[in-house]
């Protein structure tokens, strides 16, 4: 198989762009490039509902840069505050960076000493969160993460760079099994992937520990498993349906809605992390 | 014009669909909403790394004495996409900073905005760091 480049690429609406121009400075500071056959409106804007690109071989392709789409209303630092947004019939509550429990009714079905440890982390305005020491957020904190994240898919992997700390993730999805237990563990586990129809079905194990799955510090631990859904309904749109299950942490499964949208000619900034200027003064 | 468009179309809808653009760490472990600080000084270094940038200025306090300010930015990667560029603040100009101080030094702060000042003392452009 060989990979599709007539990556078509999603532009907004111009009337989004008529009510921000007047309060906003903008100023393209990254090499913009449109790539070739990007399907535009005669108004120049792209049909976002147009269907998505595939590969040669007809599989969907996600390749792309895509932004995380933020349903809630935002308090201080984003945090989600009233409401939260009702997903569709059917679909699991929206991910929030700061709270994935932010949808349920009842918060997430952690597990006393699990409750216990988010508590103590927020207590501790968050400092032990991997990302101020610019190490790996977790995957439930990459995907919602206001930094875009770029899609690059291959024939028989696909990789994941998060612009957010510099991550890389890979996904195997030649054939290959899960690593049995004797494996090591991972920051980000150990993704194999299997097409069912056009969704993408990524099972991801071999998590390290402690692991962080909101800012608010919803714990992890090494028994967590996670099977992420992948569809790309439109060219602009990437929708992924997550299930968590950590019988280490709480006392069911429960999964999670994430949305982003393409980011059409932008790409991931360098990202090196140099937060030791901010260290210093965290207590 | 048509490229014109587009890269206003893809900034703008990043600023609409986004998270937190630089939620790097809790605001709240380094500084605090409560105690706001407005300070006019000299750029000194504006420096835009990652994952937050830095500002640097030089500010003259009530008893004559020059305080070197250090403010923390947001992420240079958001500040970009936001419209700074390099040579948005140059060593000499003056700016105010309007930020909230740091809980445990006496001159740190993490900026809400900076506005620029003209040579005849008029205030010229305002540049927002986002805080989330």
């Amino acid at each position: 198989m060989k990979h599709s480049f007539a990556r078509p690429l999603i532009i907004t609406s111009t009337l989004l762009v008529s009510a921000l121009l007047v309060s906003l400075p903008v100023s393209a500071q990254w090499p913009f490039y449109i790539i070739p056959g990007t399907p535009l409106l005669p108004d120049d804007t792209v049909n976002m509902e147009a269907p998505p690109p595939r590969t040669s071989d007809g599989k969907i392709d996600f390749t792309g840069t895509w932004n995380v789409i933020r349903y809630h209303q935002s308090g201080e630092q984003g945090r989600p505050v009233g409401e939260p947004a009702t997903p569709p019939p059917g679909v699991a509550p929206y991910a929030t960076f700061w709270d994935q429990g932010f949808g349920f009714e009842n918060g997430l079905p952690y597990q006393l000493w699990a409750r216990e440890e988010r508590a103590r982390r927020m207590a501790n305005n968050g400092i032990e969160n991997p990302d101020s020491y610019c190490l790996p957020l977790g995957h439930m904190q990459f995907h919602t993460h206001g930094q875009p994240r770029d899609i690059v898919q291959g024939e028989d992997r696909l990789a994941i760079i998060y612009e957010a700390s510099a991550g890389v993730r890979q996904i195997f999805m030649d054939g290959r099994p899960l690593p049995d237990d004797d494996a090591l563990e991972w920051w980000y586990g150990y993704s194999v992937g299997h097409w069912e129809g056009d969704t993408l079905v990524v099972e991801t194990t071999n998590f390290r520990g402690n692991g962080w799955l909101d800012f608010n510090g919803s714990p992890t631990t090494e028994q967590l498993r996670t099977v992420e859904r992948f569809n790309r309904p439109t060219f602009g749109k990437l929708e992924i349906d997550i299930l968590i299950d950590d019988p280490g942490a709480y006392t069911e499964p429960f999964s999670l809605r994430v949305e982003q949208s393409l980011m059409p000619g932008d790409n991931l900034i360098e990202w090196v992390c140099e937060n030791e200027q901010s260290t210093q003064y965290f207590n | 014009m048509k490229i014109k468009l587009l890269v206003l179309s893809s900034i703008l809808t990043g600023l609409l669909v986004s998270g937190p653009l630089s939620a790097h760490h809790n605001f709240r472990s380094e500084f605090d909403i409560n105690m706001p600080v407005i300070v006019t000084g000299t750029v000194t270094r504006l420096s835009l790394t990652n994952p937050h940038a830095r500002l640097y200025i030089d500010a003259v306090d009530e008893n004559g004495e020059v305080i070197h300010w250090d403010f923390e930015l947001a992420a240079a990667s958001a500040l970009l996409r936001r419209g700074w560029k390099r040579d948005t603040l140059l060593e000499g100009d003056t700016v105010i900073v309007h930020a909230a101080r740091a809980r445990n030094a006496p001159y740190v702060g993490n900026v809400e905005y900076v506005t620029t000042v003209n040579e005849d003392g008029s205030e010229g452009f305002t540049y927002g760091s986002p805080r989330e």
